[in-house]
């Protein structure tokens, strides 16, 4: 019983976390920001375990307001960074899903990125975890917190974009 | 290949300086003379003494190619080891940062003190009664010197001291250092790394440019004033934002520190509104409270005197190139590490001021994460800049830079030249210096399709 209960989260899961791939690469970055919780925190590390995290620079740490930033830079026509826009194919994998309380869950999940853009390609891949929260009514879920874990996070990296 | 090439650099860099021939960013001849030329001529930063804090502590890094070891020994001296074993050549450390009392070669066991001396060199009496380990320590580069706390090295055993070689930029280190209460900074913060396609010499340009900010820069502009709209002529109405639409303005000039060195020079602008609201200011600055404020004027003020604090707080933070490969951009501390002509990697870090409310280092590194790095939004675009350029090189039928603008303006101040804030003084500066260096050296005064050929 308790295992049907786990598969069917995990199917759920996975498919919230699908569709927010499918946006992503589909650039409808306004449509993946209505996934965002009020209070999110999207983080992309630069040192991992940092003992004092705020005073340690990340690739990416923003709030809900930062959040919005991004997507509207995108959508603006002035973010040269992604003029032309990266092209990309996710691959989300190795779900685990655990519940937790007030209907909280925690998902854990690889990510694979083949980016292409201009003439050069990138793989990007990492470790993600994301906080989900109940959302208003249709028993689907806002995110709360996610951190991708860069397989490369500390090192020199290529201009990274896109949101991941 | 066109005549200009053919000619040296006397025809390459233009002697008015208004003009640049586009191959000394893509073409490898001269990157290699560039290295010998300048990078084992010059000063070069290597890092500060914050990256390596406690005795043992040490960092891997890349100098003109070079591989180093920056080490902090068991008397607190500080060491640039060349990373490479005196016997057969291996690399001694591995990791980009750690503590360690020694260096052992994993190929044949050869062991070094942090200090570069050799302990230990396995099998010992294979090498005969003559053997001396004193003979073979980690090579060190010939010059290591500090200021402030950056740490510098030279390939050159000979030559201008650091001092005189930062020239005008030091009293600005001085100024950049002395804005934290206990007269140091710590980049302990860590360092975003971005590589780009592009020539090394683009990002030293671009940390004094200020003319490119209102265009390339308009969408990060837009957010942090929530407004867009442009004026006739395209111009962002940044000229909202005080601080950047300042550029504009007669208080923002543009600098020849001498030696290479630049300044993009924000003193002048916005005295008032840094002493009424913002310790720091800039773009992503966000809202230091006020008692923090008022603690971190009375602990600045306990140490250079009220007059002196205030006066730092008023005068803020500007853009500094200190030539080859350091630059201040406000807060921001970056190094540019070239790969070859046409690759290069920039380490950025953001300088927490110690002895300040840990409110004002928050935002300096709030500020630093939503600019820089991989996924900085200012930084981001400057790198595509850098790489539209470079693709840009790849064309012969127009192949010159054009560097005149405000050269009508510029003025001399008492032995500096100083131009308009979004004026190429400060670009003029680089390539004076550049052109300099490039021809102390030059064979026969002329550098020929066959004569510039040197080993790689």
């Amino acid at each position: 019983m308790l295992d049907a209960i786990d598969t069917a989260l995990r199917a759920t899961v996975e498919q919230f976390l699908y569709d927010e791939a499918r946006l992503l690469d589909q650039r409808r970055y306004r449509d993946w920001e209505r996934l965002w919780a009020d209070d999110a925190t999207y983080s992309i590390p630069a040192v991992r375990d940092a003992e004092d995290p705020g005073l340690t620079v990340s690739i990416l740490h923003a709030d809900r307001a930062g959040i919005a930033d991004r997507v509207a830079r995108l959508a603006g026509g002035h973010a040269y960074a992604q003029d032309p826009p990266s092209d990309t194919t996710r691959l989300v994998a190795n779900v685990v899903a655990e519940a937790g309380g007030d209907g909280i869950v925690v998902a854990r999940s690889v990510l694979l990125i083949h980016e292409f853009r201009r003439d050069r390609e990138h793989l990007w891949s990492g470790h993600v975890e994301h906080e989900l929260v109940p959302a208003d009514g249709d028993g689907r879920f806002a995110i709360r917190r996610k951190t991708v874990v860069l397989t490369n996070c500390d090192r020199v990296l290529p201009s990274l974009t896109f949101l991941v | 290949m066109d005549v200009a090439r053919l000619a040296g650099y006397d025809s390459l860099i233009e002697p008015d300086l208004e003009r640049v021939h586009a191959s000394v960013y893509y073409d490898q001849r001269i990157f290699d003379e560039e290295m010998q030329r300048i990078w084992h001529r010059v000063w070069l930063y290597v890092g500060h003494e914050s990256e390596v804090p406690t005795s043992g502590d040490y960092v891997t890094k890349t100098l003109a190619g070079e591989p180093v070891i920056l080490s902090r020994d068991e008397h607190d001296e500080i060491h640039v080891l060349v990373n490479r074993c005196p016997h057969r050549g291996n690399t001694v450390c591995q990791d980009a940062a750690g503590n360690a009392s020694n260096f052992r070669c994993a190929y044949h066991g050869w062991s070094f003190a942090n200090d570069g001396t050799l302990i230990g060199a396995t099998y010992a009496k294979s090498y005969g009664p003559d053997f001396s380990k004193a003979d073979l320590p980690l090579a060190r580069l010939p010059r290591t010197d500090a200021y402030r706390g950056f740490i510098f090295a030279s390939f050159a055993a000979e030559g201008p001291t650091l001092l005189e070689q930062l020239a005008g930029a030091a009293s600005y280190i001085d100024h950049f250092v002395d804005l934290a209460p206990e007269g140091r900074v710590d980049l302990g913060a860590g360092a975003l790394k971005v590589r780009f396609h592009g020539n090394w010499k683009m990002p030293l340009e671009n940390a004094v440019d200020g003319y490119h900010a209102v265009f390339l820069h308009r969408s990060v502009i837009a957010m942090n004033q929530k407004v867009v709209s442009t004026d006739e002529e395209g111009v962002p109405a940044s000229a909202r934002n005080p601080r950047l639409a300042n550029r504009h303005r007669k208080e923002v000039v543009t600098r020849d520190l001498g030696n290479g060195n630049a300044m993009l020079d924000f003193t002048d602008a916005n005295r008032e509104a840094r002493l009424d609201n913002e310790a720091d200011g800039g773009l992503f600055s966000r809202p230091i409270p006020q008692e923090d404020k008022d603690a971190y004027r009375q602990a600045l003020a306990a140490r250079l005197g009220d007059e002196a604090a205030d006066e730092a707080i008023a005068r803020g933070m500007s853009n500094v190139a200190i030539f080859p490969n350091l630059a201040f951009v406000l807060h921001d501390v970056r190094t540019f590490i070239p790969v070859g002509p046409t690759e290069t990697i920039v380490e950025q870090r953001p300088a927490l001021l110690v002895g300040a409310p840990r409110s004002m280092n928050e935002v300096r590194v709030h500020q630093e994460v939503s600019s820089y790095g991989p996924a900085g939004m200012v930084g981001s675009d400057d790198t595509d800049v850098y790489e539209r350029n470079q693709r840009a090189f790849d064309g012969r039928v127009d192949e010159w830079v054009v560097l005149q603008r405000g050269v009508a303006s510029e003025v001399d101040e008492g032995g500096t030249r100083v131009g308009e804030g979004s004026g190429e003084t400060s670009q003029r500066a680089i390539w004076r210096e550049y052109r300099r260096r490039m021809l102390d050296g030059e064979d026969v005064g002329r550098c020929t399709e066959t004569s510039v050929a040197v080993g790689r």
